[in-house]
C-alpha cells in the first residue's frame, strides 16, 4: 500500500473529507441548494439539449428541399403563376428540373384546423382519394378508408376517401398535409387549369444557386425566388429566437438562484468565521482553508451539474420533452408526435458546466477569502 | 516521542500588542513583556482575567504578531516569519487547549481530534490510529463517534487535549485549562498535563485558579498584571 | 454508531462523483445509439421531403405564414417585431375568439 501514499494526495482526501462532513452538517440547506442548483441544470440543459436537437433535425429534414422556389408576387402579395413561367426557366442553364406545384391552405372549421392541401408530382393519390398527415388523422378522429367531408371554395360538399395516413415517422413534416389528385386540388379551389402556386427548381451546382437565382429574375421580373439557404435560415432564426425567449425566462431563475447561493455562500455566519479561524489555529493554512470550501463547492455543484444535465437528456429524449411541448405547442390544433435525436457536443456540456458550476465555486471562495487571511488569535480571545 | 529535552526555548523582548491600533477603541493588552520560558517545564502565566494573559499564549503560540518586539523560539526570531511559517509551527511545534475547548460542532471527536493532522499530508490509517489511541488514553474510547457539541465540559476538554496532542508538538499551551471545570475534573486534567511534562514536553499554561497552583505541577509562574510581568 | 466505522467522507465523494460521471458517459454513449435508432425516422422523414418537394417542418400550423414561414412575405416569421415575446400565434397559449359562424 505504501507506494499508494502521497502526501499531496493525502492531505487532498483530508480537505475533502472534512468538506464531505461539512456538507453533512448543514445537510437540510445543502440539499436543498443541490436540488435547487440540479433544477436549474436541469432547465438550462433542456432548453440547450432541445434546441440544438430540433435545429439540427430541421436542418437535417430540409436538406433535400428544393434549392429554388419561385413565387409570383402581384402588388406585393403572393399570385398564382401560368404555365408559361414553367417554360420559361425550365430552359435555364444550370437548372437540372423545374416543376409547378400545386398547395394551399385549408381552414377546416369543424376540427378548427389548418391544413395543407398539395399536390404531389410524384405518384399523387387517384382523383377521389386523400392521403393525410398523422396529426390531422388525430384532430378530426379519421383513419384509412374513411371519408373526409370538406366543403370546397364555392360551398359544395367534396368527399374524399382517405387511402392512406402518412407515417408516424415523417410527422415533424407531413403532420397537417393533404394529399390529393392535381383535378381535385383545381376543382376543390377553383383554380383553372395552366396555374401554379409556384415552381421548385432544381439547380446543378449547388454552388451556383445564386447565380442561377438571378437569371431567374432577369426572365421573370415579377417573381420572388426564395432559397433553401435563406429557408434554412429563417427556421434557425426562429428556433434560436424560441430558445432566446425561454432562455430568458430561465434567465430570472438564474439570477433567483445566483441570488440564493450568493446569500448561502457569500454571509459567512459567525459560526463558520470561529471554524475558520479554530481550523488555522491548529494550523491549517490559508490555502488549505480555501482548498477545503474549494472541494465543499465543485462537489456541491458537480454533483448537482451531473444531475441535472443526466435528468435534461432523459427529459429531451426519453419522455419528448413535455416541459417544452407545452411551451412550444400553445394552443396548436394540428401538433406533430416527433422525436429527436441528440447531438453531442463537448463544448456545449462545458459551456453549461462553466456557466452553472464556477460562479457558484467562486460565490463559495470569495467570502472565505478574507475570513481565511485573518490571524486566528480571535479564537482565543472570546 | 519529544524526550531530548533541549528544543522549545521561548524568550520574549520588549514584546508589545496592541489591538485596533489607530481607532477609538485602541487598547495595548501587553506592554514591553519579557521573559524567557524554558523548555521542558511546566510554566503558568498568573494573573486575574483581563491581564493579557490570553495574549501573550497567542504570542508565543504565533497566532497572532507582536506590534513591537520579539518572540524568539529557540533562538529564532518567529514575530517575523512569513505567515507559512507560523502556520507551520501552530501546526507541528505548539498544541493549542482553548478556553472555550473550540472543537467544530457537528463534526465527531474523532473527526475533531484529527483535525490538525490534515494538512501534514500523514497517512490517514495512521492518523486515526493515534487519535483513537490519544481517545483511548483519556478514557474517551466509547466517544470517538460522538459528535462535539454532545460532550460534557470535562470530556470536551480532554478532547481538547487529544487534538492538541495528534501532531505530537513539543509546547502545549493550555488557556485557562481548569476554568470550566469542577475540582475533580481541574484534577484529572492536571494530571494529564504532569504526563505531558513527564514525556519531556513543555506545558504554558494560564490560570487564576488557585487549584492549578497548589496542585504542585507548576514549576515557574510568570506573574502577569495590566499587560505587564510583575514578578 | 462504534468506533469501527471507517468510512471516509472522500471515498463517498468518489462514489457519488464516480456515479455522476459514469451516468455522463452512458449518456454520451447513448447519444450514438439514439442517433442509430432515429436514423430511420429521419430518412423516412426526407423522403417526404424529397417527394412532396415541402420546405418547411410542420410544427406551427396555427396561421400559413408560420406553417410555411419561408413561403409567406419576407419576414414572415417576424410579422410581430422580433423583439415581441411571441410571434407564432399558437404561443399565445390561447386561441383567439372568432364569431361563430353556421
Amino acid at each position: 500500500m505504501s507506494f499508494l501514499h502521497n502526501a499531496w494526495l493525502e492531505r487532498q482526501r483530508g480537505l475533502i473529507d472534512f468538506s464531505v462532513a461539512n456538507l453533512g452538517r448543514r445537510r437540510g440547506r445543502n440539499f436543498g441548494l443541490f436540488l435547487a442548483y440540479s433544477l436549474l441544470v436541469f432547465l438550462l440543459a433542456s432548453v440547450v439539449l432541445y434546441g440544438d436537437a430540433l435545429r439540427r433535425e430541421a436542418r437535417l429534414l430540409l436538406a433535400d428541399a428544393p434549392e429554388l422556389v419561385v413565387q409570383r408576387l402581384t402588388a406585393g402579395r403572393h399570385d398564382l403563376l401560368p404555365a408559361e413561367w414553367l417554360d420559361k426557366v425550365t430552359g435555364l442553364r444550370g437548372v437540372r428540373a423545374a416543376e409547378g406545384r400545386l398547395w394551399g391552405y385549408h381552414y377546416d372549421p369543424a376540427a378548427q384546423a389548418n391544413s395543407t392541401l398539395l399536390v404531389p408530382n410524384d405518384a399523387p393519390p387517384a382523383p377521389g382519394q386523400v392521403e393525410i398527415g398523422a396529426a390531422l388523422a388525430r384532430a378530426s378522429g379519421l383513419a384509412a378508408g374513411d371519408v373526409l367531408s370538406l366543403r370546397s371554395f364555392d360551398g359544395k360538399p367534396f368527399a374524399f376517401n382517405i387511402s392512406r395516413v402518412f407515417e408516424a415517422e415523417s410527422e415533424l413534416v407531413s403532420a397537417d398535409l393533404m394529399r390529393v389528385s392535381a383535378t381535385d386540388f383545381r376543382a376543390f379551389f377553383g383554380i383553372e387549369p395552366g396555374r401554379y402556386t409556384d415552381l421548385a427548381l432544381s439547380v446543378s451546382n449547388p454552388r451556383e444557386v445564386r447565380k442561377v437565382a438571378e437569371k431567374v429574375l432577369d426572365r421573370l421580373p415579377g417573381a420572388r425566388v426564395v432559397a433553401r439557404e435563406e429557408m434554412r435560415r429563417t427556421y434557425e432564426a426562429a428556433f434560436n429566437w424560441r430558445q432566446g425567449v425561454l432562455l430568458t425566462f430561465l434567465s430570472t431563475i438564474l439570477l433567483a438562484f445566483a441570488l440564493l447561493a450568493w446569500d448561502k455562500a457569500s454571509g459567512l455566519s459567525a459560526e463558520e468565521r470561529r471554524e475558520i479561524g479554530i481550523l488555522k489555529a491548529v494550523g491549517w493554512d490559508t490555502g488549505d482553508v480555501l482548498r477545503m470550501k474549494l472541494w465543499e463547492g465543485a462537489l456541491l455543484s458537480v454533483a448537482a451539474f451531473l444531475t441535472g444535465y443526466v435528468l435534461a437528456w432523459l427529459h429531451v429524449f426519453y419522455a419528448d420533452a413535455p416541459l417544452f411541448t407545452a411551451v412550444l405547442k400553445g394552443w396548436s390544433v394540428l401538433y406533430p408526435h416527433f422525436s429527436l435525436s441528440p447531438q453531442i457536443d463537448v463544448a456545449q456540456i462545458a459551456t453549461l458546466f462553466f456557466l452553472t458550476v464556477l460562479p457558484y465555486v467562486a460565490a463559495t471562495i470569495a467570502p472565505v477569502w478574507h475570513a481565511a487571511t485573518l490571524d486566528p488569535d480571535a479564537v482565543m480571545r472570546e | 516521542m519529544v524526550g531530548r529535552g533541549v528544543f522549545g526555548m521561548i524568550e520574549l523582548v520588549q514584546v508589545s500588542k496592541t489591538f485596533n491600533a489607530g481607532q477609538p477603541n485602541e487598547y495595548t493588552a501587553v506592554r514591553e513583556v519579557s521573559f524567557s520560558i524554558e523548555p521542558g517545564r511546566v510554566t503558568a502565566l498568573r494573573g486575574p482575567s483581563g491581564s493579557g494573559k490570553t495574549t501573550l499564549l497567542g504570542l508565543i503560540g504565533g497566532l497572532t504578531r507582536p506590534s513591537s518586539g520579539r518572540v524568539r523560539l529557540d533562538g529564532r526570531d518567529i514575530s517575523a516569519l512569513p505567515e507559512r511559517f507560523l502556520t507551520e509551527l501552530r501546526r507541528a511545534t505548539f498544541g493549542f487547549v482553548f478556553q472555550q475547548f473550540q472543537l467544530i460542532r457537528g463534526l465527531s471527536v474523532l473527526e475533531n481530534v484529527m483535525l490538525p493532522a490534515t494538512p501534514t499530508g500523514r497517512p490517514y490509517t495512521e492518523v486515526r490510529a493515534r487519535a483513537l489511541q490519544l481517545l483511548a488514553d483519556f478514557d474517551l474510547a466509547g466517544r470517538a463517534e460522538a459528535k462535539a457539541q454532545w460532550l460534557s465540559g470535562g470530556e470536551a476538554q480532554r478532547v481538547a487535549i487529544a487534538r492538541a496532542l495528534i501532531n505530537d508538538p513539543k509546547v502545549i499551551l493550555a488557556d485557562e485549562p481548569t476554568a470550566h471545570l469542577d475540582s475533580v475534573l481541574s484534577r484529572q486534567i492536571l494530571a494529564i498535563f504532569a504526563d505531558l511534562r513527564a514525556q519531556g514536553r513543555s506545558v504554558i499554561l494560564s490560570s487564576h485558579d488557585p487549584l492549578v497552583f497548589e496542585f504542585g505541577l507548576v514549576e515557574r509562574v510568570v506573574e502577569i498584571r495590566d499587560g505587564q510581568v510583575t514578578a | 454508531m462504534t468506533s469501527q466505522r471507517n468510512r471516509r467522507g472522500s471515498t463517498l465523494a468518489g462514489w457519488v462523483l464516480g456515479m455522476g460521471a459514469l451516468a455522463l458517459l452512458l449518456v454520451l454513449l447513448d447519444s450514438g445509439r439514439l442517433a442509430a435508432s432515429h436514423a430511420e425516422t429521419l430518412r423516412q422523414g426526407q423522403a417526404r421531403v424529397m417527394s412532396d418537394q415541402l420546405t418547411d417542418p410542420a410544427l406551427f400550423t396555427e396561421a400559413r405564414y408560420a406553417r410555411h414561414a419561408s413561403q409567406a412575405d419576407q419576414h414572415a416569421a417576424f410579422q410581430d417585431h422580433p423583439m415581441a415575446l411571441e410571434h407564432f400565434p399558437a404561443g399565445a397559449m390561447t386561441p383567439p375568439t372568432v364569431m361563430p359562424l353556421p
